[in-house]
């Protein structure tokens, strides 16, 4: 993955984030809010290009980014988006990823996965609660699966941007 | 790929993988620590999201006007100018004379209170559905403020600060898990903890260490306990709405209802202890369970 195709989606999550908290701070309800950070992730892993260092690297940073808003323990994001990340990558030589069904779909199971492992590895905080928590996630879940497809076609597009045109290049 | 640069990948791999899970242990139980990058990213960060809150408020007001007068101009047909105007007005006052009257009370919460207080305002929330966290604009004296410190509404407690990076803070809202706040049963003088529901869809609290001889009751209302030093005591934290009464062991548990409406939060005071703060009662009889 080229540096500045990892600058560009570390601060589009930024920028989500950014935006997600600002928003939730106007509403009188608790709104389940979308894994933003999960599905750049995600995204990036299942494209499967460049080397999984440099996945993982990024993955790392938009974890660190995603700590920072959430009110998590620093570390919490950026361990489970990581493992997200490798798993995505193991998996896009093997997913069907071409129709926002599919999309939605594979996003609902990893916000799932992602949920219960970012649950599992802070369980201790719940002390006897975790069922209040794991209530959340599927909630959460649908909310990630629902923007998916648009989150998806939105970082296409910044792809497309970021890659030369090959007839220009030819033209040159 | 060649078995030598596979190997290479794989060690990298397990070394980044290592990093977050050394912040994670390190982090776990106390996570107020803020490093440089730390502090320079969230400095960066809360004066967009205070923007993006004015602007989005903004537009909402502009909205809630326009909308008010349509519904003028089809009732009264006649009298559409006048009627827009004077509900315009009507509905600018309102919201005027209710935040005023939650800053009357915040003010006078604040006079009553005998710690120092820093006014401040929500500017975001957190974005993860398993904490309870929120930043604040200090409206002064960013480094007279510490983690731990109390943060209180009109109503009642809020939280405390769990990191502060110049003139922001984040709040550990008294509903997030790592939370425990020391309390008293006001009717039965029953201490407890209160400490936040993991994950819950509503801000929920539920009171632990109760003992099981302390007859709490539904509706009894729960305030500080003023150990500890950083809340003063008699603050209002929330009514009990389910008491837990089990057949064994020591406590009991029950679930507390937080007098302060998380989700509606606005404006808050932080609480700056005194060294030299006199022991006593801080709020006048009269202020419990308002």
């Amino acid at each position: 993955m080229s540096a500045q195709r990892a600058i560009v989606m570390i601060l589009a999550v930024y920028v989500a984030l950014v935006v997600t908290s600002s928003l939730q701070a106007l509403s009188p309800w608790r709104i389940p809010t979308p894994e933003v950070a999960l599905l750049v992730v995600l995204y990036l892993g299942l494209g499967g290009r460049g080397t999984a260092p440099g996945h993982l690297f990024v993955a790392l940073v938009i974890g660190y980014l995603a700590d920072l808003f959430a009110g998590s323990p620093k570390g919490l994001e950026s361990l489970t988006l990581a493992v997200a990340m490798l798993l995505a990558r193991a998996a896009s030589s093997r997913l069907d990823v071409a129709t926002p069904w599919h999309t939605m779909v594979i996003a609902l199971v990893a916000a799932i996965a992602h949920g219960l492992l970012q649950l599992a590895i802070s369980s201790s905080l719940y002390a006897g609660n975790a069922s209040a928590a794991l209530r959340l996630v599927p909630t959460t879940a649908v909310t990630t699966a629902l923007i998916a497809p648009l989150a998806f076609r939105w970082l296409h597009r910044l792809d497309r941007r970021l890659t030369p045109d090959p007839a220009r290049l030819r033209m040159s | 790929m060649t078995l030598t640069r596979r190997a290479r990948e794989l060690v990298i791999v397990a070394t980044l993988l290592a990093i977050p899970v050394l912040f994670l242990r390190a982090n776990l139980a106390a996570s107020d620590h803020l490093n440089v990058v730390d502090r320079a990213i969230l400095r960066v960060s809360a004066p967009l999201q205070a923007g993006l809150t004015a602007l989005v408020r903004g537009i909402g007001n502009t909205w809630t006007r326009y909308i008010a007068l349509v519904h003028v101009k089809q009732d009264n047909a006649r009298l559409v100018d006048e009627n827009a105007r004077l509900r315009a007005e009507l509905v600018a006052a309102r919201n005027a004379a209710a935040r005023e009257g939650e800053l009357e009370k915040l003010l006078a919460l604040r006079a009553s209170v005998q710690f120092d207080t820093i006014s401040a305002r929500v500017i975001a929330v957190e974005t993860s559905a398993f904490f309870r966290v929120v930043r604040i604009r200090l409206d002064r004296g960013g480094d007279e403020v510490k983690p731990g410190m109390a943060v209180i509404a009109s109503a009642g407690v809020v939280g405390r600060v769990q990191r502060v990076f110049g003139n922001w803070c984040d709040v550990l809202l008294a509903a997030d898990p790592k939370s425990s706040i020391d309390v008293v049963v006001a009717r039965t003088g029953g201490r407890g903890v209160v400490k936040g529901i993991a994950g819950s869809d509503r801000y929920r609290t539920r009171i632990e260490y109760l003992e099981r001889k302390d007859e709490a009751a539904d509706g009894d209302l729960v305030v500080t306990s003023g150990l500890g030093g950083f809340f003063p005591r008699d603050l209002p934290v929330g009514k009990i709405v389910k008491v837990d009464k089990r057949g064994f062991g020591l406590y009991q548990d029950a679930e507390v209802q937080p007098v302060v409406e998380f989700g509606k939060l606005r404006d808050v005071l932080v609480v700056v202890p005194r060294e030299a703060q006199p022991a006593g009662p801080t709020l006048p009889p009269s202020e419990v369970g308002k």
